[in-house]
This record gives structure tokens, C-alpha cells and sequence, in this order.
């Protein structure tokens, strides 16, 4: 199965959310992403894998807007819409979410604020009702309380002091708050045990549904075991060289990067 | 009528004022004048001055910046309102503050005070303290006995408008707070509009055990030019908690001179400077450790934007017979724009081998990552650089005891947020 | 560790292993400082029309100046007519055109000092240029050095023979108007080291300047140029000794560097002059400038120093950052002991883009003497991505000593992070205990604390250096604690 040929299961192009075209980005000036092509359905997991230096981190950040990564030729539609040219916080009230590899400390700004000021904030850039203290306080608490999330960490300066896991499942909180249409994991798996792991992963599939599509990547298959996906890519030298279904990650475990890569070339 | 002032201005002000009637302060401003005659305005040749270029500001003719814009005051503060230097006696009763007028003091030949106003922690070189010292006409007293509370903290606020706030010779206000064993009490600060030129002097006498929490609020307009200095002398086991909140001037500068005499005396300082377009402001501190077992502490932030000069200078000096000291002092300053500058001079004069000193300084931008992290959530760019501001200099504000006042410092912050165009600093 | 023990008691035993005196008979200058003592020096060197102006100029602008007083250290008066400004050994011809015919007596000498200069008794690797008060006396290893095109001579030498690159490049880091002792410099400076690394070229071994003054009341004012062309790189080690002396006498030196792109200078000096006894007789002044430019590219200037001898102290060693993405450094040892008085320091001026530079200073204070560190990091409005780290620390052994800190930090653009922290504390009692425990001797232990203290320093000092500089530690402690 060629990457190209890979359609996902809406088939019709106004079914299509997300759509990388033969995309090419830069960072520093250095070439990292080469014609990497991708389509994402609604409701869809989609699993990226790839050994270091593969340029996943890059495809994260260059999705939700990082500065410095530059895209020099190719095209992103996100529900049909030009993707590259929103800002970050636009591309976020449209519905792109990353839940980061390493989410920033934040000393000095609360948990909590911080929760209320960005849910507001889409709110505001979507022309929604904002919400008062009182209803965002109890929509914290539910959400707070499916993810097994305690109040106490709600109250602390965002992710200071966090363990790894907490860290995750802090992006996770953020990700059932923020109701994204596309949730990108960046190895969401790195630094994690195996509890927190299953925590974080339990979290992520309460969130899944038939309107929510996710874009995992990750280094290892082991994350997979938990949030089971929909297609697997493999990407190498900024582009996917195999696709193909959740067995695909299987064969890598056993057989190696090297192995699949050198057929795929 | 020029508006500008200048040396000579000075000293003839100086000659016009007799105190024949007053001994005690006649030969006080006697020595005061002589001393300033001698050593003239500081200049930047002067190594505190390096950064603040008094004569350049002097020699700028005064303007109106607009109408004053009030500083946040605690709720239950005494008020004792002057207007552009002068004591507005209608509108404010001193007394019921715990306080009295400097003026009445000053006329007094046999006041008690007398011992005290100019001799709490003197300085015969610092041409400002001279300066005030020969000119001073207005101000307070507070006097708090021995193991007692002031009731309700002390907001003295200033509000410098219009005509009478630009006199070329300038005002010149004194503050006079002694507390005596044991006392406490809570002296605010606050400032607003433009003076012409303006020095004030907090002389601050703290006995054994005695708390002082010292606020100074500075929202000052854009055209404000104001000389401070904060003089505190503290004695065993007493303690000076100072917070100072400013968004400078064309030319704002306040200088907290400390000394820690008593064993376990200590100072504690926080301060947040915020300075747009045009504006400076110079944060000099020198705390001398002259008693054993003293420790002081000093957090600053700065957040500077806009074509503006931030100074933070602070310097920690440790005397041979302060054994035991312990200081701490961190600065960090935020450019936020291209053209904003910061001069920083963390500096330690150690003299005693049984010590622990140390200081820490950073100067750099907001952080791009916490930026894009924000951003990622759908936080738009202006709020985002907004909160990581409100973040950076949280820590200062969280230091202040009193949930009334760290509401207030929070009210001065976000204001001088909002007010910012807030431009992005698009560096390459 | 038993190693270590053996040579600080050995090197105990002797305060100030270099205070011996050279019998040689010297000609000087004229006593004090006139135009007629610049003519003088000129002429002994036989120095070009445009070098003697140049020189001239210097002195008429000297006399306008007034000595800088910022710094914190206290002398009397320096009564610079009470001075001689040249002093040289008398020799029967011009130069020696070989070590053969050097003075056997300064040989010798240099062979006291543990600098032998016959080639076959050298540490193998490094190129020495011996300098006795006025006058270089011999430079080994410059047949070696000139195959490789590396330019390496006493200046006076470089003056006459390669007028053009000391035309080009002399003055034009530390101008003559400079400061005060720079200037003075500038008009009377008698010897020192001039070298030159052509492109692409890397020095093949260390460059070493070894300066001794022997004669008494006598000023030593070295000037030294160093330029490293695109893409070289040399290593120049410094060394200083006098004789103990109850006067005290001058020593201005100036020191220029240049690296142009892609080019890496690293300067190391072991400052052991003359500290003046324990009740603070005698001792050199040492007022030197140095300064470095890293005029190219990607260039890069690292400065290292292991500060014990002298009186007074007062150097700044410097680098300015002119090229994008260069790189300057300075790590420092100072130690005061006594009455001693050091302010030393360095400066990062940052003009190019990314430009980075760090600063690690230890200082080290003991009986009454005063430790000031002094430093400045300005970064100007054009140098987006400048980076700055600066770690200072001081110690104290003993109540009655000072040690200061005196950093000035200027920003003026905000994509800059520079970071500055400082510390300053004694020896803590519970290492000190646990070293006393373990039967190490107290002023052992101290030497140990302290050199572990000293290590990201002296870990930056090339081999031969490091070796020397460990013992230096312990020895100029010596009865500071007990």
C-alpha cells in the first residue's frame, strides 16, 4: 500500500479533516520535512512512527505553529481551510490540539488560570459564550475528576513541580477541557512508567469519538498497546515510507526500523 | 517663571529659608546647605549616579502629563492627602492617623524630634538627603509607642497636578517613622501624576523588635521627575519589609540606604519596576550588615518596554562586626522591546569571613516556548505575553503578607498591563 | 594526594622562591620620565621615525591625564620621576645572534626560575621568549616556529622587521589614548612579544613569554601583540617573577589581541610578581590592560588567569565581540594574601549577532588583603542572540580580609539572556573537619579546599601551567590560616 493511495474511510474530499500535501519544512535552514503527505478522517487515530531524527517532532510543531519551522512548499488544509496561515492560538480555536513531549513550567501562573483563561479565550475567537467562574469551576471539577486528576494539582503554578506523569495527564485535563476536533500526541509515551502510561492512555480514550480524530507519535510501539490506532505511518527522512494498519507498528517492534525502512527504499 | 531648575535655583531657595526661631533646625539646614554648596547635583560621573543622568532631567523643561491616575490604597487606610507637596489640611486629619505635620514639628524649638530628623542613619555625602534636608517644609511624623500596633495601615498619598506641582525649585517632603521596642505598623507610600521636581525622604527608625512594612506606590505620569530616598536604621531583632511598586518617570529614582545595627536585625525588600515610552527608573539599594546575625533579602523584577531605562542597583555590604549575615538578592529584568535597556549592578562589599552572600541577575526576553505553549491552547499572543508578565513578577507580589495590599500591587500591575500597546518585540 | 602534600611542604618552606637578585651589570635610562627618556628608548631600539612619534604623541597625551581612582585599591603616591623607564643587561654586541651567546649569568637565571632556554633541556612543546626588565634576552624554538610561517619575536624585533603588520595592528585594540597606564605604556613600553599566526595555520606548539625584572627602582612595560589571521589558532602562556624588594615598583603593561575569522587565541598567565612581604613592604604595582578583539566571524578569545603575586592588582582582561557568533571567556584565580590588593575582572562587550561569552572568577582572600571583582557584560542594541553567563565566587579565610563583587550588566536588546550569579562564604568548617579527621594538616586541607575551589579554573590552563599554578595556591595561602 502506497502512502498516497492510503484514503481514509470518508472517501469524499468534504469528509477529509485534516490533508498534508507533499509538504516540505525547514528548520534553521536545514531540511527536515521532504514531501511528507498525510490525510486524517474525522474520528480516525492515526499512529506516526519513526526512528530519531525522522522529523516527528517537527510535523507536531509545525501543525500547531511553532516559529522557526518553515514550510517551503507543499500545503495544509484543516477542514479545508489553509492551515499555515493561521497563528497558533487560531489554529487552536479551530481545533488543533498538541499535547506536548515536554510541557512547559510555568512558575508563577496557576494551574486553574491558566485552564480558564485559554478555554475562554477559543470561546472568544469562536464567537462563543464565555464562561463565568462558577460554571467553569464545575466543568473543572467533573473534567478534573474523569481524568482522576486531583484538585490540589489545579491549584499549583502550571506543570511547576509536576511529575512526568502528571505533566501528561495535565495535557490530557487540558484536551478534555479544550474539546479539539484533532489532537496531536508528541510522544506523549517519553518519560513515562508503564501506571502512568496506562493512566495517561485511559484519559486519552475517554476522549475519543466519532467527531475527534488523533494524530499519536511516537517512537515506540509500546504506547499503541493502550491507545490502539486506526492507520500507522512510517515516517523516515521527513516522509512516510509504509503505511498501513495497526499490525504494521507490530512488525516494527519485532523487526526493526532498519529493516522496514531498507524495504520501503 | 522658568520651570527649569538648577543648582543656583537651589541654593537661593536655600539662602530665602531661616529658622532663627528653631535653633536645632536652623543649624541642621546650615549644614545641609553648606554640604550641597560643596558637592553640587550628583552627576554620572558620580559612581551611584552612572546610570541616571539627574542634570539632563533637571534641565528639561517641565510639562503636564494629564490628569493623575490614583494608586490602588488598601481598604481601612488611613489617608493623609498632599497636594503637590503640600499638606491639604481640609481634607485629611494627620492626627487620626497617628501622625502629626512635619511643619508643626519643624516649628517646634523643643520638639523631641529633633534628635532624630537628619540623624537616623546620616549620610553628609548624599547631596539629594542635603538638598531635602535644607528645603524640607512638609511631610509627617509618626511616632508609635512601645509594644503598640498602628490600628489601621498609613496610606500617605501624594497626587502631583497641574501649575503648583512645577515649581522650579521643586518640593521637597519628609517623612519621619519611628517605632519604638516592639511597635508595628503598616506606612504606604503613594504617588501620582507629575511633579516637576520633587525629593522625598522616609527616615525610618526601627527599635528593638519593632515591624515596619514600607509600601511605596509610583504610578507617576510621564513627565514626573522625583528624587527618593528611603534612610532606615534597624535595631536588634527588628524588621523593615519594604515593597516598592514603580513605573518611574521622565526621571525617577529611589535609593533605600539600610542598616542592620542590631543582632538579628533584618530587611526584607521586594520591589517591580514597569517602564514604557520615555520613561526611567533607578532602584538603588545598599543595605549595610553591621550587626551579627543580620540577614536581608531582595527580590526585583523589572518589565521593560517601550524606548525606557530600568536600574537596579543593590548593593550588600557586610561590616567586620556583622558575623552571622546572610543576604540574598535576586534582580531579573524583561526587555519587552527593542528599544528598552537595562543596567543592573548587583554588587557585595564583604568584610566579615562568617557570611553567606549571594547574588543572582538575569536579563533576557519572555520565553518563546511558554509563548508557543500558551499560544497552542488558543491563547491569543497579547494575553499570552500578558500573563507570563503577571507570572514573572508574581513572586515578589506573593512575598507581601497582607492579602489587602497584594491585591492592591496585583490591581497596579494589571492596570500598567493594560495601558501597554503590548508591541511584540519581532526580533531578525 | 601525596604528591600534592610533598610539594606544598616542600614549596612552604620558602615564601617567595623568586625574590633572589641577578648580579648583572645593567645600563639604564636617564632617572624619571621626560620626552628625552621616549627619545631615549627609541633610540636603543633603533626604531623607525614612525614608531618614535608615535611614542612621543602618547607621552604628550599621557601628561593630560590624571591616575583613574575608582578602583578599590589604596597606595601612596606614585612618584613616576622617582623611576627608571629602561634598564637592560649590557651585553657586547647588538643580539645574540644564538643561546650560545647569551649572558651565562641570565641563563642561569631563567634556569632558577624553572625556565631552562637551552632548547634541549625545554619542555618539550613550547617556545619561550625571555624577558629581563627592558630587553628580550632570547627566544627559542623560532627556527621550528618559521617553517610552520608562524611569526614569533620581541617586539622590538617585529618593529624593525615587520613594520607593516605592527603598523597595522599595534594600538588598534587598546589605543594609546586608552586610560592612563595604557597611554603611559604606549610611550615608553621597552620589550615584549610580538606574534603572528598566518591563515589556516595552527601554532604547533605553546608560545611562552616569561617576564622577570631584576633591576631595582626600575618599571617594566611590556607591550605584547598577538594576531591570529583567519582560521589559526595559538596558545600563549604568560609567566612573571621579581625580586623581593622593599620598594615598590611599576609594571604597565599592555597586551593586544586579535583574532580575525574563524580564528581562536587562548592566553594564559600565572601572575607571580613580587607580593610584597607579610607587614605589606614592597610588592609590584601592576596596572596592565589587556584586551582582545574578535574582529571575525566565528573567532574566539579565551582568557585565563592565575592572579597571586603582586602588591596592587588592577586588570581587566577583556574581549570584544565584534564578529557574529564569537565567542570570549575569561576564568580567573585571584588570590590576595596579606596586604594585598586586587581588583580584577574582565569585560564582555557583545556587538555581533549570537555572540557569547562566560565568565567564571574565583576570588580568594586572606589575612588583610582586599579581593575586588570587578565586571562588566554590555550588550548592545545590534547583537540579537547574545548569551552571557557569569559565575563569581569569592572566599574568605580569616575575619579581617575583604572580598567584593562588582558586576555592571547592560542590556540593550531583548532577544539577549545573560545570567549572572555571585557567592560569597568561607571554608566551610565541616570539609575543613572532615579533612582534619582524616589526618591532612590545616593548611593542607585549606590548599586542597581551595584548589578544588579553583578547579573549573585551573582545569582551563594548559598542562605545564596547571601544575605550577596548584602549587602557587598553596603557597601564597601560607599563614593565612592556624
Amino acid at each position: 500500500m502506497s502512502p498516497q493511495a492510503l484514503i481514509c474511510n470518508g472517501s469524499g474530499p468534504e469528509n477529509v479533516m485534516l490533508e498534508i500535501e507533499d509538504l516540505h519544512a525547514s528548520v534553521q535552514g536545514k531540511e527536515i520535512l521532504k514531501g511528507l503527505s498525510l490525510k486524517i478522517c474525522p474520528g480516525e487515530v492515526h499512529a506516526i512512527m519513526g526512528p530519531n531524527g525522522a522529523g516527528k517532532s517537527t510535523t507536531s510543531y509545525m501543525l500547531a505553529g511553532r516559529d522557526g519551522y518553515e514550510v517551503t512548499s507543499g500545503q495544509v488544509r484543516f477542514n479545508g481551510e489553509d492551515l499555515l496561515s493561521l497563528k497558533p492560538e487560531e489554529r487552536a480555536a479551530n481545533g488543533i490540539f498538541l499535547a506536548f513531549q515536554y510541557p512547559l513550567e510555568i512558575p508563577g501562573v496557576s494551574t486553574l488560570n491558566f485552564l480558564k483563561t485559554a478555554v475562554n479565550a477559543q470561546a472568544k475567537l469562536r464567537g462563543e459564550p464565555l464562561l463565568d467562574a462558577v460554571q467553569f469551576m464545575r466543568l473543572v471539577r467533573e473534567t478534573a475528576k474523569l481524568l482522576n486528576v486531583s484538585e490540589e494539582m489545579l491549584k499549583r503554578p502550571l506543570n511547576v513541580g509536576f511529575s512526568g506523569g502528571e505533566k501528561k495527564r495535565n495535557e490530557v485535563l487540558q484536551m478534555a477541557l479544550l474539546k479539539p476536533a484533532l489532537a496531536i500526541l508528541d510522544e506523549t509515551d517519553s518519560g513515562l512508567d508503564i501506571d502512568a502510561l496506562k493512566l495517561v492512555a485511559e484519559g486519552v480514550n475517554k476522549l475519543r469519538s466519532p467527531s475527534r480524530s488523533f494524530l499519536v507519535i511516537t517512537h515506540y510501539q509500546r504506547l499503541l498497546d493502550y491507545i490502539v490506532p486506526d492507520y500507522v505511518h512510517i515516517l523516515a527522512d521527513g516522509r512516510i515510507v509504509r503505511s498501513g494498519d495497526k499490525s504494521l507498528a507490530l512488525r516494527l517492534e519485532e523487526q526493526g526500523y532498519d529493516a522496514l525502512i531498507g524495504k520501503a527504499a | 517663571m522658568s520651570e527649569i531648575a538648577s543648582f543656583n535655583d537651589f541654593l537661593q531657595r536655600m539662602a530665602g529659608i531661616e529658622d532663627v526661631s528653631v535653633p536645632w533646625l536652623g543649624a541642621l539646614r546650615e549644614e545641609a546647605r553648606t554640604l550641597f554648596a560643596g558637592s553640587g547635583l550628583p552627576t554620572r560621573r558620580v559612581e551611584a549616579w552612572k546610570y541616571s543622568d539627574l542634570s539632563r532631567a533637571l534641565a528639561l523643561a517641565a510639562r503636564d502629563s494629564g490628569p493623575a491616575r490614583p494608586t490602588p490604597s488598601p481598604p481601612g487606610a488611613h489617608t493623609v492627602l498632599f497636594e503637590n507637596g503640600a499638606l491639604a489640611e481640609g481634607k485629611s486629619a494627620p492626627a487620626e492617623a497617628g501622625a502629626m505635620p512635619l511643619r508643626n514639628v519643624l516649628a517646634d524649638p523643643q520638639t523631641p524630634f529633633a534628635k532624630l530628623i537628619g540623624h537616623v542613619y546620616p549620610q553628609k555625602d548624599h547631596a539629594i538627603l542635603n538638598l531635602n534636608t535644607a528645603l524640607m517644609e512638609d511631610g509627617l511624623v509618626l511616632h508609635v509607642r512601645p509594644n503598640t500596633t498602628l490600628p489601621a495601615p498609613l496610606f500617605i498619598r501624594h497626587d502631583w497636578e497641574g501649575e503648583g506641582a512645577r515649581t522650579p525649585e521643586g518640593r521637597h517632603l519628609r517623612l519621619l517613622i519611628v517605632l519604638d521596642d516592639g511597635a508595628e505598623a503598616t506606612v504606604i507610600e503613594a504617588h501620582s501624576g507629575s511633579p516637576g521636581f520633587s525629593t522625598v525622604v522616609t527616615e525610618v527608625a526601627l527599635a528593638a523588635g519593632a515591624r515596619l512594612n514600607h509600601i511605596r506606590f509610583e504610578r507617576f505620569g510621564a513627565a514626573a521627575r522625583q528624587s527618593a530616598v528611603t534612610l532606615a536604621e534597624v535595631k536588634s531583632s527588628a524588621s523593615y519589609k519594604g515593597f516598592y511598586l514603580s513605573e518611574g518617570g521622565l526621571f525617577c529614582r529611589h535609593e533605600a540606604l539600610l542598616r542592620l545595627s542590631g543582632k538579628d536585625a533584618q530587611a526584607d525588600l521586594g520591589g517591580i519596576f514597569l517602564t514604557a515610552e520615555g520613561r526611567h527608573c533607578d532602584n538603588t539599594i545598599v543595605i549595610t550588615h553591621a550587626g551579627p546575625d543580620t540577614a536581608s533579602r531582595q527580590i526585583f523584577r523589572g518589565a521593560l518596554s517601550g524606548d525606557s531605562r530600568g536600574v537596579f542597583q543593590g548593593c550588600v555590604r557586610v561590616r567586620p562586626e556583622a558575623q552571622g549575615a546572610d543576604a540574598r538578592q535576586l534582580s531579573r529584568a524583561l526587555l519587552l522591546s527593542r528599544q528598552a535597556e537595562a543596567a543592573i549592578k548587583p554588587e557585595l562589599e564583604i568584610l566579615a569571613d562568617n557570611v553567606k552572600c549571594s547574588h543572582g541577575a538575569t536579563t533576557g526576553e519572555l520565553d518563546p516556548a511558554a509563548l508557543f505553549y500558551l499560544r497552542a491552547r488558543g491563547i491569543p499572543e497579547a494575553k499570552a505575553r500578558e500573563l507570563l508578565i503577571e507570572a514573572f513578577l508574581a513572586e515578589v507580589i506573593a512575598a507581601l503578607e497582607s492579602e489587602a495590599l497584594r491585591a492592591c500591587a496585583e490591581a497596579f500591575v494589571s492596570d500598567w498591563l493594560s495601558g501597554q500597546t503590548n508591541e511584540i518585540p519581532h526580533a531578525r | 594526594m601525596g604528591q600534592e602534600a610533598e610539594t606544598l611542604q616542600e614549596l612552604t618552606d620558602q615564601k617567595y622562591k623568586y625574590g633572589f637578585v641577578t648580579e648583572i651589570e645593567s645600563e639604564f635610562a636617564p632617572k624619571g620620565l621626560s620626552e628625552d627618556t621616549v627619545r631615549f628608548i627609541s633610540q636603543k631600539k633603533d626604531e623607525p621615525d614612525w614608531m618614535l612619534e608615535k611614542r612621543l604623541s602618547a607621552y604628550r597625551r599621557w601628561r593630560t591625564m590624571t591616575e583613574p581612582a575608582w578602583a578599590r585599591v589604596h597606595y601612596p603616591p606614585i612618584d613616576f620621576q622617582d623611576a627608571y623607564y629602561y634598564a637592560a643587561p649590557k651585553k657586547k654586541e647588538d643580539a645574540p645572534a644564538s643561546l650560545d651567546e647569551v649572558d651565562p649569568e641570565l641563563l642561569q637565571t631563567y634556569e632558577k626560575l624553572g625556565i631552562p632556554l637551552s632548547e634541549q633541556k625545554m619542555l618539550s612543546g613550547v617556545a619561550v621568549d625571555a624577558v629581563f626588565d627592558s630587553v628580550s634576552v632570547a627566544t627559542t624554538f623560532k627556527a621550528t616556529l618559521e617553517e610552520a610561517g608562524v611569526i614569533f619575536c620581541p617586539i622590538s624585533e617585529a618593529i624593525a622587521r615587520h613594520p607593516a603588520l605592527v603598523q597595522k595592528y599595534l594600538g588598534s585594540v587598546v589605543p594609546d589614548t586608552d586610560n592612563f597606564y595604557a597611554t603611559l605604556n604606549s610611550a615608553v613600553f621597552s620589550d615584549g612579544s610580538f606574534v603572528y599566526v598566518p591563515e589556516g595555520v595552527r601554532c604547533p606548539m605553546e608560545l611562552s613569554t616569561y617576564f622577570r625584572i631584576n633591576a631595582s627602582k626600575t618599571g617594566q612595560f611590556e607591550r605584547t601583540l598577538i594576531i591570529a589571521d583567519r582560521g589559526a589558532y595559538v596558545s600563549y602562556l604568560e609567566g612573571c617573577t621579581a625580586p623581593m624588594r622593599d620598594e615598590n615598583q611599576l609594571h604597565a603593561a599592555v597586551v593586544e589581541l586579535v583574532a580575525m575569522d574563524g580564528a581562536e587565541i587562548k592566553y594564559s598567565t600565572v601572575q607571580n610578581w613580587y607580593p610584597g612581604d607579610e607587614n605589606g613592604k614592597g610588592g609590584i604595582y601592576n596596572f596592565v590592560t589587556k584586551r582582545g578583539d574578535c574582529r571575525g566571524a566565528n573567532s574566539k578569545i579565551s582568557w585565563t588567569q592565575v592572579e597571586t603575586g603582586s602588591a596592587i592588582t588592577w586588570k581587566y582582561p577583556s574581549c570584544i565581540l565584534r564578529g557574529d557568533n564569537s565567542v570570549g571567556e575569561f576564568y580567573s584565580i585571584a588570590i590576595t594574601n596579606n596586604f594585598q590588593q586586587a581588583d580584577t575582572g574582565t569585560k564582555m562587550i557583545h556587538l555581533g549577532r549570537n555572540t557569547r561569552s562566560r565568565i567564571i572568577s574565583k576570588g580568594i582572600s586572606a589575612g588583610r588583603a582586599q579581593n575586588t571583582y570587578r565586571g562588566l557584560v554590555r550588550i548592545h542594541q545590534k547583537a540579537e542572540g547574545a548569551r552571557n553567563f557569569t559565575q563569581c565566587d569569592s572566599l574568605l579565610l580569616g575575619s579581617r580580609c575583604g572580598a567584593h563583587t562588582v558586576p555592571y550588566i547592560e542590556s540593550r536588546n531583548p532577544s539577549a539572556i545573560i545570567e549572572h550569579e555571585a557567592t560569597t562564604s568561607k571554608i566551610s568548617d565541616d570539609q575543613l573537619f572532615y579533612c582534619l579527621s582524616r589526618g591532612i594538616g590545616t593548611e593542607e586541607a585549606v590548599a586542597l579546599i581551595v584548589n578544588g575551589f579553583c578547579r573549573e579554573v585551573l582545569q582551563q590552563l594548559p598542562m605545564e601551567f596547571a601544575v605550577e599554578a596548584q602549587k602557587l595556591v598553596g603557597i601564597s595561602l601560607e599563614g593565612s590560616v592556624g
